[in-house]
């Protein structure tokens, strides 16, 4: 390849856009580094806090697109307290002030504020595309300032953000001349909207693709919305009435069938199931439907809806859905992938047997769907047999996450922990990426882990394990492990210390609840200049009372994550960096 | 419900109990208190139905490999694993459909000529709760409390004292009575609670019904009371606090 001029060199380096391939490249040698360096424009950083961004803008002078992840994973579970970290705001920043022609920003669990937002909106002038998963700290101001300053936006989408909803115009502030949205997702805000300077958008927008309303858009606005769209692909519904009056479902039943090109529903957050069989004709075409936001549609509506929809390849959905209704799916959904669900009822009131679901629905998906790779399952019980019948149903998991809503509850029918179901699943599995474990576990389900889950990058662990041994098995088994998460299990000093270098091949490790020490803690930390080893003590008022702080107690929380820059200065008290 | 919280149960630790009509548990948790390595020694929200029987729950809970009660999994903090986001809206759907559910049957009680119980109640009768703000003046970290968790007043300030004023649980002395908890509804001590409603505008907790509170808070803040002007009406001279409060 040397012998081609660098120009050809970069031609065809263009054709890779994987970031993991991207990296093995720059790394073949240095004219390799160098030129990949200079043609590098999609740019993936897991952890915000392993770079910073000037050494990110000195590699990468010409990127357009930056990924960024900020909070651990478990803060989704409000494990990781307020104002931890994870601020954008220097970013922009650096990037504002540097020649980096910035077009698209994507954000996972970061803090982000309107003065971000306005800097962003002002600071690129081919600003085209903002995605913000799980983020906070924002307002609808913010999203104001995007709108009216990003004058070739052509997404705007957000996904289970803390949006505080001001209840601004800020729909208004896209300027008459905006015409080029492809997406616009604005589900998670929870004020009103302005319907009409939303569809006013709308119309203005021939290239609309995705559209996904909030709760506030009521359903004749839904109908007059998808009239001028009936190009749209991705549609999310906000809100149905109970009882629409026959002339409002007529009108939405018209609208709809224009939609020849829809493939994918969700949304249906406010949702009587009356107004379903309006979205009939559309099914036969869905390849993606979401209704894990749909409390209200169950039962043989629910039945009806999935009936139709032939040529689903991913579904999510409540678990009201039952296990008869995962068999209607097995039945029904051939070409199914992707299935999550999840659950409706947290309280474990409802004797209904018929609200919940079970070891049968799972075997049944797994029976009835020969290609399915991808698996989010919350249930309340659990048997080994049934997991090692769905191991031989489905070999290709490549994400299986399991989760029995009681900690440590047993095969429910020989009362036995669940290892070896959790070691068929993994056996069989060779190209499993990503494993979430639950119910009683012992340390064997590790020793399996460590032996057969060799492409193993994810691994959630709760209330499992009995001893050290357990999470040695991973640390020492899993040669692609990413990140590990643990809570509430009794791992210690003796498995956090024993391959110390074993994290600087992952991207993070978490611990909380568990058996390591502060004492342990200061041990990793010492040997370690490449990695944060991060204390998060929420009840600060008792430590602060006694004067000597004791290496046997246990740490709350363990966060540590390896990186080139070093600590970190925006943490916040609480969090203690050793 | 308010006076068996007070009376207190005698035991070595204060619970929280719930009056919900909500089906009797709770989603979600008010935010971790550091704890021992057990899960089950969190601080954690009990439901009604728990309530007598709460001096075993402890036993319960280190038993539950035993099987005995089984803990609910709604008790522990963070667990189950589902995204905050749609953890509200979980509690968002199942308190409308509760609030509903009273409606409907109010609706048949009432009369035409008397006005609906339910001054809360929306346009499309949807009622928004989840978790909100908490902070107080002189700290620096704030807390969220889940709204849907709280059935009055009286509950909701229990759980702030707990979040922001108490390092160990509530003590009892040797003669079996509660130390008693710094009053944030009353004007006794020398906090008070205030919110923002949705006007942006700050006001002082307890004047409105609960129901109608819980449709405007936004957010609340634990203030000092000397800095919480024109309140007059509830506070007290520091002299006749102290004399009111208990020995």
């Amino acid at each position: 390849m040397n012998y081609f001029p660098e120009e050809v060199i970069e031609h065809v380096f263009n054709f890779i856009a994987s970031h993991r391939d991207r990296n093995s490249i720059s790394l073949v040698c240095k004219s390799w580094h160098k030129i990949e360096r200079f043609c590098r424009k999609k740019v993936f950083i897991g952890n915000c806090y392993a770079i910073n961004p000037e050494r990110l803008i000195r590699r990468f002078p010409c990127l357009k697109s930056l990924t960024l992840k900020g909070k651990p994973h478990f803060a989704d579970f409000n494990l990781v307290p307020y104002e931890w970290g994870g601020f954008v705001h220097p970013w922009i920043e650096a990037l504002s002030s540097s020649h980096v022609g910035l077009e698209e920003l994507r954000l996972k669990r970061m803090v982000v504020t309107d003065e971000s937002l306005d800097l962003l909106s002002r600071s690129f002038p081919n600003f085209k595309s903002l995605v913000l998963v799980s983020c906070e700290g924002f307002t609808t101001d913010g999203l104001a300032s995007i709108a009216s300053n990003c004058r070739h936006l052509r997404e705007l989408d957000l996904q289970e953000n803390e949006i505080d909803d001001h209840r601004g115009q800020w729909l208004n502030c896209f300027p008459d001349s905006c015409t080029t949205l492809t997406s616009l997702n604005f589900a998670c805000l929870k004020g009103e909207t302005n319907v009409a300077a939303l569809e006013r958008l709308v119309a203005r927008s021939p290239n609309l693709k995705t559209l996904k309303l909030n709760r506030a858009v009521p359903l004749d606005a839904l109908a007059r919305l998808m009239s001028c769209a009936p190009q749209l692909v991705d549609l999310g519904v906000g809100s149905y009435e109970n009882e629409p009056d026959p002339e409002s479902f007529r009108k939405l039943m018209a609208a709809i069938q224009k939609c020849s090109s829809l493939r994918s529903l969700s949304g249906f957050l406010e949702a009587a199931p009356l107004c379903l069989p309006a979205f009939y004709p559309v099914c036969q075409n869905l390849i993606s439907l979401n209704l894990s936001y749909a409390a209200e549609i169950r039962g043989n509506h629910l039945i009806k809806l999935i009936q139709l929809c032939k040529r689903l390849q991913r579904l999510w959905i409540l678990d009201s859905i039952g296990d008869k209704g995962l068999v209607v799916v097995a039945a029904t959904c051939k070409e199914l992938q992707e299935l999550r669900v999840f659950p409706s009822d947290l309280h474990g009131e409802e004797d209904n047997n018929n609200a919940a679901v079970t070891e049968v629905g799972l075997v049944a998906i797994s029976a009835g769907c020969p290609k399915l790779h991808s698996i989010l399952y919350f249930c309340k019980q659990m048997t080994n047999a049934a997991l090692i019948t769905v191991a031989k149903n489905c070999p290709n998991f490549i994400r299986f996450r399991l989760c029995i809503l009681e900690p440590h509850k047993p095969d429910h029918i020989t009362s036995q922990s669940l290892d070896e179901g959790f070691g068929a699943i993994v056996q069989a599995c060779k190209g499993l990426r990503r494993l979430s474990v639950s119910g009683l576990l012992n340390d064997q389900v590790f020793l399996y882990i460590g032996m057969y889950a060799e492409e193993l990058e994810m691994l959630s662990i709760a209330f499992a394990g009995e001893t050290d041994k357990g999470m040695l098995y991973v640390l020492n088994g899993c040669k692609k492990l990413r990140k590990l998460e643990i809570r509430d299990s009794p791992f210690g000093n003796a498995a956090l210390l024993a391959d110390v270098h074993k994290y600087e091949t992952m991207r993070s490790l978490w611990m909380s609840s568990c058996e390591v020490t502060l004492g342990g803690c200061k041990r990793l930390a010492q040997n370690s200049p490449r990695l944060n080893v991060e204390i998060i003590n929420e009840s600060e008022s008792n430590r602060m009372e006694r004067n000597e702080e004791d290496e046997r107690d246990k740490v709350d929380k363990l966060y540590l994550y390896r990186t080139v820059v070093g600590t970190r200065k925006d943490a916040p008290p609480y969090v203690r960096i050793l | 419900m308010i006076t068996e919280l007070e009376m207190g149960k005698g035991e070595s630790e204060l619970e929280l109990g719930l009056g919900l009509s909500l089906g009797g548990g709770t989603a979600a948790k008010i935010g971790g208190k550091s704890g021992g390595g057990a899960w089950g020694e969190r601080g954690r929200l009990l439901t009604a139905k728990d309530f007598p029987s709460v001096g075993s729950k402890r036993a319960a809970d280190s038993a539950s490999h035993a099987g005995s009660s089984p803990p609910r999994s709604s008790q522990v903090v963070g667990w189950p694993p589902i995204g905050s986001h749609r953890m509200n809206s979980l509690v968002n759907n199942q308190a409308t459909k509760s609030a509903r559910e009273e409606e409907e049957a109010d609706k048949k009680k009432v009369n035409d000529d008397h006005q609906p119980k339910d001054v809360t109640k929306k346009v499309n009768g949807k009622v928004q709760l989840g978790f909100i703000k908490v902070n107080m003046d002189g700290v620096a970290i704030g807390r969220k409390v889940d709204l849907n968790a709280h059935s009055s007043y009286e509950n909701l300030a229990q759980t702030l004292e707990d979040m922001f004023f108490r390092t160990n649980p509530g003590t009892i002395g040797l003669t079996g009575q509660f130390t008693k908890p710094l009053r944030l509804l009353d004007g006794s001590s020398e906090f008070v609670l205030t919110y923002e409603d949705k006007e942006g505008d700050w006001m002082l907790v307890g004047d409105v019904p609960w129901r109608m509170f819980i449709t405007s808070v936004k957010r609340l803040r634990v203030m000092k009371t000397s800095e919480a002007n024109g309140l007059a009406a509830r506070h007290q001279e520091p002299k006749e606090r102290q004399r009111n409060q208990p020995a």
